[in-house]
Formats: C-alpha cells, sequence, structure tokens
C-alpha cells in the first residue's frame, strides 16, 4: 500500500497510467504497480477475520448479537464518513473538498456492515455466500448502465463496477471479507497451533492459486482482460477495478500464504516484525496520515511530485516508513490512553 | 541466515521471477523506419513498426506521405500506420493491443485498445490524431505501442509550425558562422547587449542529419538517429524576432546534453540582425567513439534562459 501511494505521488509514470486499464514502460513499473494488488485483498480479509474475531470476544464477554451488530455498524459507518471526509481531501493535500465519491475504506465500511449481519453463521455457511457471490459477480458486471453522474452509475459503481465514482465496489470485495471470517475460525479458533495455521494455510493457499491458475488457463468465465502465455505479466495482471473471479481467488490465494508466511517467520525473526505490529495495531491511523503527508508535501507543496522513477519510489517509501514508524508508536500509546470513542476506533 | 542474506535472497529471486515473465527485452534497439523496438525473447514473438503519416491510401490501404515531422494545420491528421510481424504465427490466439499518443509532456493525449481475435486475418492496425492548431502545439510527441500491456514498440515525431528556410537564412547563418570564426581570431570581442527589455523571439528546432548542398532544406529529419562512423546529428534552429534593430548582436548557446543530463558540448554563436527570420545551425559527431545510446537533448540558450529545445534518441544500428 506505502509503495503503491509512493509512487503515485512520487512516480512519474503517473503522469499518464489508467489505473483501470495500466501500460507498462518497463518491468520495474510492472511490480510496482502489482506490488500493491495484493493490499486490497489483504485488507479485506484481515478485515473480515476482524469482525470474526470482534464479534466472538464481545459474545464471550456475554454482550447479544444485537449491542455486536451495532457496535460494527457504527464503526462501517465511522469508516464511510471517513472516507469521504478526511482520505478523499487528503488525496490532494486538502486542496479541495471532495466528498462525493467513494474508495477502499468506504468499501471496508460497507462490508463490517453487511458481515455483522452473518458473522454468526457456520463458516461453512459463510465459506458457501462468499464462494456463490464470487461466481455470480461476473454475471453482475454485464448488467448495462450508462456511466456519468447519475443513479445507476452510483448504484452500480457502488456494488458492483468500477470507475470514477468508486473504483471498490462492496460485493465482490465483501466476499473476500466473508472468506476472512471463515479463515478466522481456523486460525483463531480450529488451529491451536501456529504449526497448524502454517499447515493448513499453506494448503488453503496454494489450492486458491491452483484454481486460480485453472479459471486463468481456461480464458473464460471469470476472466476480464486476455493474456499471452502462462506465467508473463499479462497472465498475471488480470482486471482490478472492478475484480475479476481469477483476480479475488488468486490474492485470496497469496493473501494467506503472505499471512502463514509472516507466522512462520515471526518464529525466527521477531524483531522484523515488530514494524508491522506497531502499524498493525493503528492501520486506519497509518492509512490516513500517510495519505495525507504524502498528500500535503508531494501534491500540494510540490515536493517531487510525480517527477521520480521507481528507485525514488523506493526511496520515498523508506523516507515514509521511518517517519510513519514513530508516529504510529507514538499514536498507538496515545490511543491506548484515550477514551474518545473516535480515537479509539482508529 | 541474517535479514541481509536473507533480504538479497529474496530480491534475487523476485528479479529473476519477474524478468522472466516479461516477454520483452529490456534494452531496445532500433528497427524498421527507426521505430525503437524491445524485442519480443522469442522467435515467434509479434514484433512491430511504426510509420507515421499524412493520410492512408484508400486504394492501397498503404500510408501516403510518411514522414516523422507534421505541420500543424486544420483538419490535418498524423496517422500511425502500424506493421506487425510474426502475426501469422500468432493467429490463433487473442491479442491485445493499446496505442498511447503522448505529447512533449508525456501526457496521454488519446490511448486506444486493439483487440484481434483468432478469426482476424489483419497484419497491422491504423490510429490517428488531428494536429489543428486549436488541439495541438508544436514539440515532440510519441507513440506508444503495448502488448498484453508490455511496451514493444515506440517512435517519435514532432509537430512544427509551417517553417520555411529561405536561401537568405542559409547565408544568414553563413555569415554568422564567419563572424564567430573571425571573433575566435580576433580574442575575446564582448557582444552589445540590446536594451530591448521586452522582445518576442519564436524557435523551432529541426535535427537532421545534414543540410542539402542544393536546397539548403535538411535531410534526414527526425529525433532518433544511429548511431554510426562519420554520422552527424545537425540542428537547424529558426528564429522569428518581431522587432529587429539594424547590426543588433544576439548571442546563442546551442547547449547539447547528453543521457546523463550533463552538457557534453557547448557552442556559443552570435548573431547580426538584418532580418527578422533568420536559421542558424549546429552540428555534433555521432560516431560510437563519442557517443552512447540514451535520450539527448538540445537547449537553445538566449540571455540565460532556455528559449527552445528539442529531446532526441541516439540508438545503436540493430544487428
Amino acid at each position: 500500500m506505502l509503495v503503491d501511494h509512493c509512487s503515485y505521488y512520487l512516480n512519474s509514470t503517473w503522469e499518464f497510467l489508467d489505473p483501470l486499464d495500466p501500460l507498462f514502460a518497463n518491468w520495474g513499473q510492472a511490480v510496482l504497480r502489482y506490488a500493491s494488488y495484493l493490499c486490497a485483498p489483504g485488507f479485506l480479509l484481515i478485515n473480515g477475520a476482524m469482525v470474526w474475531w470482534f464479534y466472538y470476544q464481545r459474545k464471550n464477554k456475554g454482550l447479544d448479537n444485537w449491542s455486536i451488530r451495532k457496535h460494527l455498524i457504527q464503526r462501517g459507518i465511522f469508516l464511510i464518513f471517513l472516507q469521504m471526509t478526511w482520505v478523499n481531501s487528503s488525496w490532494s493535500g486538502f486542496n479541495r473538498f471532495d466528498p462525493f465519491h467513494l474508495g477502499i475504506i468506504t468499501c471496508i465500511g460497507f462490508s463490517m456492515i453487511f458481515q455483522s449481519f452473518i458473522v454468526n453463521w457456520k463458516w461453512e455457511l459463510q465459506l458457501t455466500a462468499a464462494l456463490g457471490i464470487l461466481l455470480i459477480h461476473p454475471i453482475l458486471i454485464k448488467i448495462p448502465y450508462e456511466p456519468g453522474n447519475n443513479l445507476p452509475t452510483i448504484f452500480m459503481q457502488t456494488f458492483i463496477d468500477a470507475g470514477d465514482f468508486n473504483k471498490y465496489p462492496v460485493i465482490p470485495w465483501f466476499a473476500v471479507a466473508l472468506l476472512g471470517s471463515v479463515m478466522a475460525h481456523g486460525w483463531l479458533k480450529a488451529w491451536d497451533t501456529d504449526r497448524k495455521r502454517i499447515y493448513w494455510g499453506t494448503i488453503i493457499g496454494i489450492s486458491a492459486l491452483i484454481i486460480s491458475v485453472i479459471i486463468r488457463m481456461l480464458r473464460g468465465y471469470g476472466n476480464i482482460f486476455p493474456f499471452s502465455d502462462f506465467g508473463s505479466y499479462s497472465f498475471f495482471f488480470d482486471q482490478k477495478y472492478p475484480p475479476s473471479l481469477y483476480f479475488n481467488i488468486w490474492f485470496f490465494g497469496w493473501s494467506v500464504l503472505v499471512i502463514s508466511l509472516f507466522i512462520a517467520l515471526s518464529k525466527f525473526f521477531p524483531k522484523l516484525f515488530l514494524i508491522f505490529d506497531i502499524t498493525g495495531k493503528t492501520a486506519l491511523f497509518f492509512y490516513c496520515m500517510h495519505i495525507a503527508i504524502l498528500g500535503v508535501f508531494s501534491k500540494r507543496i510540490g515536493i517531487y511530485y510525480h517527477q521520480g522513477g521507481v528507485l525514488e519510489t523506493l526511496i520515498g517509501v523508506v523516507i515514509m516508513m521511518l517517519i510513519m514508524v514513530p508516529l504510529s508508536n507514538w499514536f498507538f500509546k496515545f490511543k491506548s490512553r484515550s477514551k474518545n470513542p473516535i480515537i479509539r476506533m482508529m | 541466515m541474517t535479514y541481509k542474506k536473507l533480504i538479497i535472497l529474496l530480491t534475487i529471486i523476485a528479479q529473476t521471477f519477474l524478468q522472466v515473465c516479461s516477454d520483452r527485452a529490456v534494452t531496445p534497439s532500433e528497427g524498421d523506419n527507426s521505430t525503437i523496438i524491445f524485442r519480443s525473447k522469442s522467435e515467434k514473438g509479434i514484433e512491430a513498426s511504426i510509420i507515421f503519416c499524412k493520410g492512408i491510401s484508400k486504394k492501397t490501404g498503404k500510408p501516403i506521405k510518411a514522414d516523422t515531422v507534421f505541420t500543424i494545420n486544420e483538419k490535418a491528421k498524423v496517422y500511425s500506420f502500424v506493421q506487425l510481424s510474426n502475426w501469422k504465427l500468432n493467429k490463433n490466439k487473442e491479442l491485445m493491443f493499446h496505442i498511447d499518443w503522448l505529447d512533449s509532456t508525456g501526457n496521454s493525449l488519446y490511448k486506444k485498445r486493439i483487440d484481434f481475435t483468432p478469426s482476424d486475418s489483419s497484419s497491422g492496425f491504423i490510429s490517428s490524431i488531428s494536429v489543428s492548431p486549436e488541439k495541438r502545439k508544436p514539440g515532440e510527441y510519441q507513440v506508444c505501442l503495448y502488448l498484453f500491456r508490455e511496451l514493444i514498440a515506440t517512435k517519435y515525431f514532432r509537430l512544427i509550425e509551417p517553417v520555411i528556410i529561405s536561401k537568405n537564412d542559409t547565408m544568414n547563418n553563413n555569415v554568422s558562422k564567419k563572424k564567430i570564426k573571425s571573433e575566435k581570431k580576433d580574442g575575446n570581442q564582448k557582444s552589445v547587449k540590446p536594451k530591448v527589455i521586452k522582445e518576442s523571439l519564436k524557435t523551432s528546432i529541426i535535427l537532421c542529419k545534414k543540410i542539402s548542398k542544393k536546397t539548403g532544406k535538411p535531410i534526414g529529419v527526425d529525433t532518433i538517429f544511429t548511431i554510426r562512423d562519420k554520422a552527424k546529428v545537425k540542428a537547424i534552429v529558426n528564429f522569428e524576432k518581431e522587432e529587429i534593430k539594424t547590426n543588433e548582436q544576439l548571442k546563442f548557446y546551442f547547449n547539447w546534453k547528453g543521457p546523463d543530463g550533463k552538457i557534453f558540448y557547448k557552442k556559443r554563436i552570435i548573431y547580426t540582425t538584418s532580418n527578422p527570420i533568420f536559421s542558424l545551425s549546429n552540428s555534433i559527431s555521432i560516431s560510437p567513439e563519442k557517443r552512447i545510446q540514451g535520450n539527448y537533448k538540445i537547449q537553445i540558450v538566449y540571455k540565460k534562459k532556455i528559449i527552445a529545445e528539442q529531446k532526441f534518441v541516439l540508438v545503436t544500428p540493430y544487428k
């Protein structure tokens, strides 16, 4: 995410890169863009898992379904509000107030609200619902509408399609959140040791990758962009906005594998994962702040805005990490002490 | 295993894996018609050449008046005629092309996706943009051709306002050259700065291989040149100064910049005004001993300000 956002502000390729139909002048630029493709599936997957964890944690404390649901709905609405106010404006360095479009944070907010109603379902049912939605979505994309400032556009791009109003439609990403809820059942309940978590995570991750490769190789249902050959760039670059069936299953597989890898590596390199631990505990704060900093300093003030390349982007990532890790650490301590409900939701 | 070793190992694995994913060579080479080509790693891979032209023959479907320099005009268009090679070997495949027209600042003017289905029998396609004065400004434009999102070919062309290189201009050019030579002999002769505060000086640069001795017109106008023994790149700069004073001395610097962005050759040319329209020229050698492949630039500096610049590319001959 940070790599992609640094690229968005510092990399000259974004002068003309169309994220809905990306073209790449070299493999470095292609990799830089592709690295970010893991973020949205990862966010939704982890968010789905966190909703599951929150629900059962509160349930064990004796809270009833509706009071837990109420909290999740409140949090979902807060995320939608946050996107439309802070996040949307921060992209331009607060140069303009631009509430009337949606993004990844609203998508997570809507998913949280929807998930609050079915998080107590059995994992088999949630899995069936998730796969059902993923399978039906390619048909829904074909619903015709005239893009513009009209209600059909708002409806279609909020839930199904992607465009200027919203790149992250709720329906396909909600399915990924549901898969996260299913995985949480394994990670936090069924698999009681790290060994089991790594084992099953690897099995599920690789199975998802195999299924997605089969879908891609068949070149039919679930594919959006054509590709040249197996293993080429175009093979991996299927449509992200909105995601194809291949895209969602492929990145679900990778997200699960990366989480398994993190569980394994954290045993050997615990200090390395302190960075992820700090930023993970204040993920929303990290997201909101890093865009704001980049937006103000790069876009608004004009420091290296769209002037660099791959190397400059990576230098930007290092600089931003040096800023954001201590800032997130400070915010975590502040948040732990604070009783303000908004601060605690960040 | 230390962190450092782990990071190095992961970087090597990732780099190897990702480079293998690319269908194209990392370094470009010059193909037909000065098209810069990123060649396919596979012998059966599709390659493309781009021809710019003013029109397409309705009878033959072939390009009319192919060139790389076009004049901005009402109702005029620049066509990009893309010819594919090895397409027969890929006839049974679905092919996804993108053609992207970029302006001199690198902004995409127009992008088009062209899909070939297995039933298609075409060996190329055409794309065009309008070059009317309302829509386009003089400068260097570029067409990038992508196959399955990877850049496979690119070519530059230039849009100019109508320019006439008269015999007088060539004479002026010669006069100025003689003047410079005599100045060198005379030592440090300082030029007199004109007292004009606001002055309009229109410029346009044409890069070519040489100037015809007979007609005085540029030969081999292009923005891409091949490094060869005895080859040169000549810059002809056309100036138009609305208000001139007789015998006013205008001092210009021709700064030639290399791929590293540094000036490798700087030439001072003093022009003594006699005509509001005049042209000056300067050239550099592009022999393999002196130059390397890459993006170059010539800048015209007047009164410490860059008044015109032109990018060009030097490429090694395709073997």
